[in-house]
């Protein structure tokens, strides 16, 4: 297809463009070649700087009147290299895109010359790195996604929201930054659209001050989002106008999105074999306690758990029920659980500095012979470096179709 | 701050207001069974929960009456009847009770499906201890 100069496209997911000649500005980013895959549910405006030729397989491709990119978008990165701005805040309801927006942003400053990083937060639909994940990546070109992006950290969450995972998100987010903070000149944090309700306040006005942003740009429709910045100076806020009729992401439509990412992740993944001499499990309350060493029919492991917090056991698979009532009987205070309720449940396999160097599912644990087999895309190079198996909340099926929760406190 | 971190409450509320609004014993039992469901398939999200637990309760008209499933009759009066109900001409029938169709206020049947359809790329299989 042949494209004139000054004509702007939006290709909508899922679609694949290749430029074939001509010069196009690309959220931020000029191109002159090169392939772009739109996933479903996604859409990507194409600027034609110099007339040339595309060819587009798949999805929608809508010519447009004019550019949907508000001019403010271009005076920010300029206005962060002249303020000398290290920490953006990017805030915004669901679907008013956060992610397109840094990625514009990100694209900008490196060709500014400017080492720029991107923190994506938003751990139920994780553009950089693994889903669950807060994960951080290096502008070292242009990219047109954020998914592009290599990870740089991964810090792991393993809960798809940050409801119900606030401190261990919220320590994410301090981790993630502080690191971004000695590794980039600037960096940009992409966050969730969790905005409103008790939640959503607290989280996000903890995440503000964790961050202590140079600049706060809110993406909103009206002032839905004035009530996290009130504490904030008025010469840190940027405030741009969102379409109040921006796209919306069904429910399936976002778990198809998930899903694309997991698929992707576990596509690669091999089961890897950990001895538990070598990894500890972390965020759980298995392997925490003092192992009791008595004999105990049907029981693999018995920990006594510190201060009030009771027992632990494992109990055998084919355990009779007379037998468990019988134990717990005995133990009343006991949370218990068979091997195979461990399986498939979503883990970060974490360095001695916390950080995920991947992401995994158990596939089993023989507690009698102390070692775990986990399903990962880690690289054999890094397996020496694996100090914690850190738990998770949700599971994932060996393709990585989401595959249910994990109850909270349970193990 | 003064906000709650967890959506518990709302659990929580919901179950107090509950309390509050009827009378029956085994109508609320049922309910409150729904709702402990609900949490064994989404343990992680209570405020998902509390949101189907507000959608459990269904009001219907009388000739959307299923005579399978268990029905709260409310009569103009005040009292409840609780059970699985049919109608006829000039009654509704609660288990053995035969109450006049001009005396029924309200009826409701409770809405298992809540997360099917309210949330339904959370419906998994419940992994067992």
């Amino acid at each position: 297809m042949d494209i004139q100069k000054k004509e702007i496209y939006l290709g909508k997911g899922a679609i694949e463009i290749k430029i074939n000649s001509g010069r196009f500005e690309i959220i931020g980013g000029e191109y002159t070649e090169g392939t772009f895959k739109i996933p479903q549910g996604k859409q990507l405006p194409f600027i034609c700087l110099e007339s040339g030729s595309l060819d587009i397989t798949g999805g929608e491709w809508e010519k447009l009147e004019k550019s949907t990119i508000p001019a403010i978008w271009y005076e920010i990165p300029e206005m962060v290299k002249k303020n000398n701005v290290k920490k953006i805040l990017v805030y915004g309801e669901v679907d008013t895109g956060k992610s397109f927006f840094s990625t514009f942003i990100a694209n900008r400053l490196m060709d500014m010359g400017l080492k720029t990083g991107v923190i994506d937060t938003d751990t139920g639909q994780s553009d950089i790195g693994a889903p669950g994940t807060i994960g951080y990546g290096l502008f070292d070109k242009k990219y047109s996604s954020l998914s592009s992006v290599p990870v740089e950290k991964e810090y792991f969450i393993g809960n798809l929201s940050p409801g119900g995972s606030f401190a261990v998100f919220l320590a994410g987010i301090s981790k993630v930054a502080q690191y971004a903070s000695k590794t980039s000149d600037v960096f940009i944090m992409d966050t969730t659209g969790w905005v409103h309700g008790d939640g959503g306040r607290s989280i996000k006005r903890a995440k503000t001050d964790i961050v202590d942003p140079d600049m706060a740009i809110l993406l909103q429709r009206g002032t839905e989002l004035e009530h996290l910045v009130q504490h904030l100076p008025e010469s840190k806020i940027v405030r741009i106008k969102v379409s109040k009729s921006a796209s919306f992401t069904s429910q399936e439509v976002r778990r198809q999105l998930r899903e694309t990412i997991s698929k992707r992740y576990f596509k690669n993944a091999k089961e890897v074999e950990f001895s538990l001499d070598q990894v500890n499990f972390e965020r759980t309350y298995l392997g925490s306690g003092v192992i009791e060493h008595g004999d105990f029919l049907d029981v693999l492991r018995f920990e006594k758990l510190p201060a009030w917090e009771g027992n632990l056991m494992v109990f055998a698979e084919n355990i009779e029920q007379k037998q468990k009532a019988e134990l717990l009987a005995k133990y009343p205070n006991t949370r218990w659980f068979r091997p195979s309720y461990l399986k498939d449940i979503y883990v970060g396999i974490a360095d001695s500095n916390g950080f995920a160097l991947s992401v995994g599912t158990i596939q089993k644990v023989d507690f009698l012979n102390k070692k775990i087999t986990v399903l990962t895309p880690l690289a054999d190079s890094t397996k020496d470096k694996a100090a914690f198996i850190q738990m998770g909340l949700t599971r994932y099926e060996k393709d990585g179709t989401e595959a249910g929760f994990v109850v909270p406190g349970s193990i | 701050m003064s906000f709650w971190e967890n959506d518990f409450v709302q659990m929580q509320d919901f179950t107090d207001s509950l309390l509050e609004s009827y009378e029956n014993q085994e109508f609320i039992i049922d309910v409150l069974k729904e709702i402990g469901s609900l949490r064994k398939r989404v343990p992680i999200n209570p405020g998902i929960v509390a949101m189907c637990a507000r959608n459990i309760i269904k009001a219907v008209k009388p000739e959307e009456v299923d005579k399978n499933a268990k029905h709260l009759v409310v009569t103009i009066d005040g009292n409840e009847y609780y059970g699985e109900t049919h109608i006829t001409p000039e009654m509704l029938v609660v288990e053995n009770y035969e109450i006049p169709q001009k005396e029924v206020s309200k009826i409701f049947v409770l809405n298992m499906k809540t997360l099917e359809e309210l949330w339904p790329t959370l419906v998994f299989d419940i992994r067992e201890r």
